[in-house]
């Protein structure tokens, strides 16, 4: 199992932007290999509810499902891939001097099938320089 | 020079032929267009440099002629297969997704961000539209909408599709 952990502190409300996060329609305005979330059924704040994704990287497309974990007003955002590679994210807020402290969490397997290995680069991808990007681009949408 | 002004016109016609035969909506970026195009004209002519080949002045005006038109289309997108009023539409969505403002009048649309505004001319072109940034203000933002607006549509280059997520 490996791990990465990226944060960012914005001015703003922990509750406005747990919620802006826990909309995942809003993922690809600041996940930059994020194409598109689609068929979402439900509210993503309900644990279980799912969702296609689609990320783009090198010319190549990769889909897949995920469904929410959990979910805390102004605390905390969690959800998993359930296709191909198993991963977990998890977004959380907390005070931090005048700001609110999101940090971006993110476990995955790297799993043996070699549809999965390709998938497993792109969550690891997003693990590191994209990691530091999406929380900056967070930032950038959310600071107040 | 003739075989890389052939080469060019290749890949234009390749482009159009894709563009063309597909059913999904397609956005074809200036920005990307001048890109590749400067970056094709470096190659030409450091391959011609470095053989010591002469240029024509004939040559020469064309490469220049080309690289203008590039460079006019760096502020035009065209979204081809989608009318005008359904761009507006995304833009003004892709807009609420980063928090930014957005007001929509006939053929224009200023979207908000915090160091000024991205000014968008939307023009109808056949059964497509152009839009035309005529203004962009220095911001993250801007980087984010012109993205986000970008990953609405399928792009120019062919892309290969894995692990599709089940029907329903």
């Amino acid at each position: 199992m490996s791990r990465v952990a990226k944060s960012a502190v914005i001015n703003g409300n922990a509750d406005q932007i747990m919620n802006y996060i826990a909309d995942v329609k809003n993922h690809p305005a600041f996940i930059g290999p994020l194409k598109s979330i689609t068929n979402l059924k439900g509210d993503p704040k309900k644990p279980g509810t799912s969702w296609d994704w689609t990320f783009v990287m090198a010319g190549a497309e990769f889909s897949g499902r995920a469904e929410t974990v959990g979910y805390e007003a102004g605390k905390k955002f969690s959800y998993r891939t359930t296709t191909g590679v198993e991963s977990t994210f998890t977004y959380t807020a907390e005070p931090q001097g005048g700001g609110v402290k999101v940090t971006v969490d993110v476990t995955y397997d790297v799993p043996g099938t070699l549809l999965s290995k390709m998938q497993a680069s792109v969550v690891e991808k997003l693990n590191d320089a994209e990691g530091v990007r999406a929380v900056e681009n967070l930032k950038a949408i959310l600071d107040q | 020079m003739l075989v890389w002004a052939a080469a060019y016109l290749a890949l234009v016609i390749a482009a159009v032929a894709i563009v063309l035969t597909r059913r999904e909506p397609t956005i074809v970026r200036g920005d990307w267009v001048f890109f590749l195009t400067s970056l094709f004209v470096l190659l030409a002519a450091t391959v011609t440099a470095l053989r010591g080949t002469r240029v024509s002045l004939g040559v020469l005006v064309a490469t220049v002629l080309v690289l203008l038109a590039g460079w006019y289309t760096q502020s035009r997108w065209w979204v081809i297969g989608v009318r005008p009023d359904a761009v507006t539409a995304t833009i003004e969505e892709c807009a609420g997704r980063l928090c930014a403002p957005a007001a929509s009048a006939s053929g224009a649309c200023t979207v908000t961000v915090p160091s000024g505004s991205i000014r968008l001319r939307i023009a109808p072109v056949g059964r497509s539209t152009v839009i035309v940034f005529v203004a962009s203000a220095k911001h993250r933002k801007t980087q984010l909408f012109r993205r986000l607006l970008a990953k609405q549509y399928r792009s120019v280059m062919p892309t290969i599709r894995i692990g599709a997520p089940r029907a329903g």
